[in-house]
């Protein structure tokens, strides 16, 4: 009776197989030796995250390892794709609390099919650990797109104890907002741990910034931008009490000359309440004129409204080879707003319209223009 | 005598329909919390925490609609319901031993497509379904973990377990969208956009929202419809109607066409358009679509002839809601 239940599944399995076309063999182009190397260094950080796993799927690269971190776990091997679908069949009736897919291949076989991912999802009533490889075909930002849209309400990808990243879903499509220690969205290009939530496991207070629309990446350069023609937010929060005299966020602002003409733009935020775009200060460098960006004070209380504008002469920013930088600060004391370069106010506007917090940020719309070191005083 | 476990509700206001189950397991002997958003203003984590492990939740709640989700879809939310938490934060921290969902919009039970519910749904161990059509439904994209039951439509409890007067209302009028309403017309614009509906023989009912009695104290000053209070049961008031009459594409037309009731729907582009309106109530066959752009009363002879006609049957008439049915599984499991 066994061995029949064990060939039918092995037939369901050929067929789901077939229906999604998917070859039987495990497959993972990223896992070349050099990168054998730095996955288990990744893994080895991280073993503790890996601890919690009533599970752990494991393919022959990654079994004798699991057997000797994790010998209290159940430890599964499965040698191809078809082991991987039997599995499920077998268990489709079962929830465990945590899943984990340790090995680089499983979970590039699974995150290459979404309804099989979506299968294993649903063996999971708390949350599904993966190791993500380095991968040139997907991005960062679209894995957590395709985890969020099919079920995981909450994602923690750790790519390194400084790089560390909470995403949470709001919409069917798979939108996220992000908390992590940096505003840049990590780029694909290490190993990574995801532990990928069904439900709303913790408010990250711990992580000082929050992307709450769009992805910041950062350049090799260490500056931070948007993607081209997309909309970004990211807003972080410092101490804050009402007697403070003043508040300010200064950062570099660059651009190259052949971005002049382009319509995007990048701001400095104060005083942001939100929700979403909404409520704040919003110091804008736009680069309209033929050499002289202008720097444009908006303040949102709903709506936009233009408080005073300036363009900026040469003298004001420097100038290197192509690259064109000027360092701005924005100023909000209890009745006035300040801009200006350096020593240099530029604008100067009594106004008390928004509620004075601790909430700064940093605003893009495209990637025409990049901020580096944005840094916040509170007097 | 069993040392029966904890149970836990959650809901807020109207999207709340576990009041009449609550009161029916006290009755069986368990100790129930109700986390009425709406009314329930303290932090509900204490209590959760507290209840950890040991207690059974039920919800009636959108599964994944929190507070931060909220925001991106209808930003009042989080203002009028601080506190609110949704399903997935509840239950990580409850931990419950079992898990119910019970939906509380006919037409949309499992949410509507700006939540996609469905892909959240396995994470309860039973669904209450109001009729047979929607467990087949389920049980195609839920996997068998998750139970699915057909138990009838919660809002409906049985005639001789409620009503206490029997009356009759010649046109019952139920708003929906209220909050989109509210917001663009205040208390005062809402009765003027609904005068040219509000005659003598209407009888109104608001959703059980945060602060419609300011509505309808308007209502009842400046109008000669009768209003009824937001507290009460639609489908005892639907009983009860020879005509519904709502606005938007509700979980009203769903409940009043599923009775057999004539049903008229208000087309207009307050919220939604009436294209959206008609494809959303499409399945329903005893509802008639009248044009209120132009805000054109519905004429006599219509209410006259929809009330005489005698309309296809629907597939299937609503059943009442089984609370025995709930009752059936907690002592399962605790036999178990």
């Amino acid at each position: 009776m066994k061995s029949l239940i064990k060939r039918l599944i092995h037939r369901l399995a050929n067929a789901l197989l077939k229906e999604n076309d998917l070859t039987p063999t495990l497959k993972c182009s990223s896992l070349t030796a050099d990168s054998f190397f730095y996955f288990w260094q990744h893994v080895y950080q991280h073993l503790l995250v890996w601890q919690d796993c009533d599970v752990l799927l494991t393919c022959p690269m990654t079994y004798s390892a699991a057997r000797t971190q994790f010998p209290d776990r159940n430890i599964i091997l499965i040698a191809d794709v078809t082991q991987l679908v039997s599995f499920y069949l077998e268990k489709r009736s079962s929830k465990f609390e945590y899943l984990g897919i340790f090995s680089p291949e499983l979970c590039f076989s699974l995150c290459r099919n979404q309804s099989l991912l979506t299968c294993f999802m649903q063996l999971c009533s708390r949350a599904m650990i993966m190791i993500t490889p380095p991968d040139s075909e997907i991005s960062t930002h679209n894995r957590l797109l395709m985890l969020h849209a099919i079920g995981f309400q909450q994602i923690h990808t750790i790519i390194a104890e400084n790089k560390k990243l909470i995403s949470q879903n709001y919409s069917p499509r798979g939108d996220y907002f992000y908390f992590s220690q940096s505003p840049e969205l990590p780029s694909n290009t290490e190993w990574g741990t995801q532990v990928a939530y069904r439900m709303i496991h913790f408010s990250p207070n711990t992580y000082p910034w929050r992307v709450s629309h769009g992805q910041i990446v950062q350049d090799e350069n260490n500056r931070f931008k948007a993607f081209s023609q997309q909309y970004a937010l990211g807003i972080t929060s410092v101490p804050f009490d009402s007697s403070a005299l003043s508040t300010k966020i200064d950062a570099e602002f660059c651009w190259t000359t052949q971005s002049k003409h382009q319509a995007g733009h990048a701001s400095l935020v104060s005083c942001y309440t939100g929700p979403d775009d909404t409520k704040m200060y919003a110091l804008l460098v736009v680069l309209t004129h033929e050499f002289n960006p202008s720097i444009h004070l908006y303040k949102n209380t709903g709506d936009w409204i233009l408080i005073d504008s300036k363009i900026l002469s040469p003298e004001e920013f420097t100038s290197q080879d192509d690259l064109k930088s000027v360092n701005l600060w924005l100023e909000v004391s209890q009745t006035q707003l300040k801009a200006g370069t350096k020593d240099r106010v530029l604008l100067d506007i009594n106004d008390v319209d928004l509620p004075r917090t601790g909430c700064f940020g940093i605003r893009f719309l495209s990637d025409d223009i990049a901020i580096s070191n944005p840094r916040i005083t509170v007097c | 005598m069993l040392n029966l476990p904890p149970i836990v509700t959650s809901g807020v206001d109207s999207e709340y329909v576990l009041s009449g189950l609550s009161h029916y397991l006290r009755s069986a002997g368990y100790e129930v919390y109700e986390l009425d958003f709406a009314t329930f203003h303290d932090d509900p984590v204490p209590l959760l925490k507290s209840l950890r492990k040991n207690a059974i939740y039920i919800t009636s709640a959108h599964t994944n609609l929190t507070c931060t989700t909220a925001n991106y879809l209808v930003p009042e939310f989080p203002k009028i319901y601080p506190n609110y938490l949704a399903p997935i934060e509840i239950i990580p921290i409850l931990n419950p031993k079992l898990s119910i969902y019970i939906p509380h919009d006919l037409l949309t039970p499992y949410g509507d497509t700006n939540l996609a519910e469905l892909r959240f749904l396995d994470l309860f161990d039973h669904i209450l379904v109001p009729t047979s059509h929607d467990k087949r439904i389920l049980e195609t994209v839920l996997p068998p973990s998750t139970q699915i039951h057909c138990a009838g439509w919660i809002k409906y409890v049985k005639k001789d377990q409620i009503l206490s007067e029997q009356r009759t209302f010649p046109i019952l009028l139920f708003i929906s969208m209220i909050g989109h309403l509210r917001a663009r017309y205040g208390a005062d614009g809402i009765v003027d956009y609904l005068r040219p509906l509000l005659t003598p023989e209407t009888y109104i009912k608001l959703p059980a929202w945060k602060n419609v009695d300011l509505i309808e104290e308007a209502l009842r000053k400046q109008t000669q419809a009768q209003v009824i209070p937001s507290d009460e049961n639609s489908i005892t008031l639907i009983q009860q109607a020879e005509l519904v009459v709502c606005n938007g594409a509700s979980s009203i037309h769903a409940e009043a066409t599923l009775m057999r009731k004539p049903t008229v729907c208000l087309l207009d582009v307050e919220g939604v358009t009436p294209a959206f309106q008609r494809k959303k109530l499409q399945h329903l066959d005893n509802i008639y679509f009248h044009d209120y752009s132009q805000k054109a009363p519905i004429p006599r002879s219509l209410v006259t002839q929809l009330k005489q006609q005698c309309k296809k049957a629907p597939l299937e008439v609503l059943q009442p809601f089984s609370y025995q049915a709930v009752l059936s599984f907690l002592c399962a499991r605790e036999n178990a």
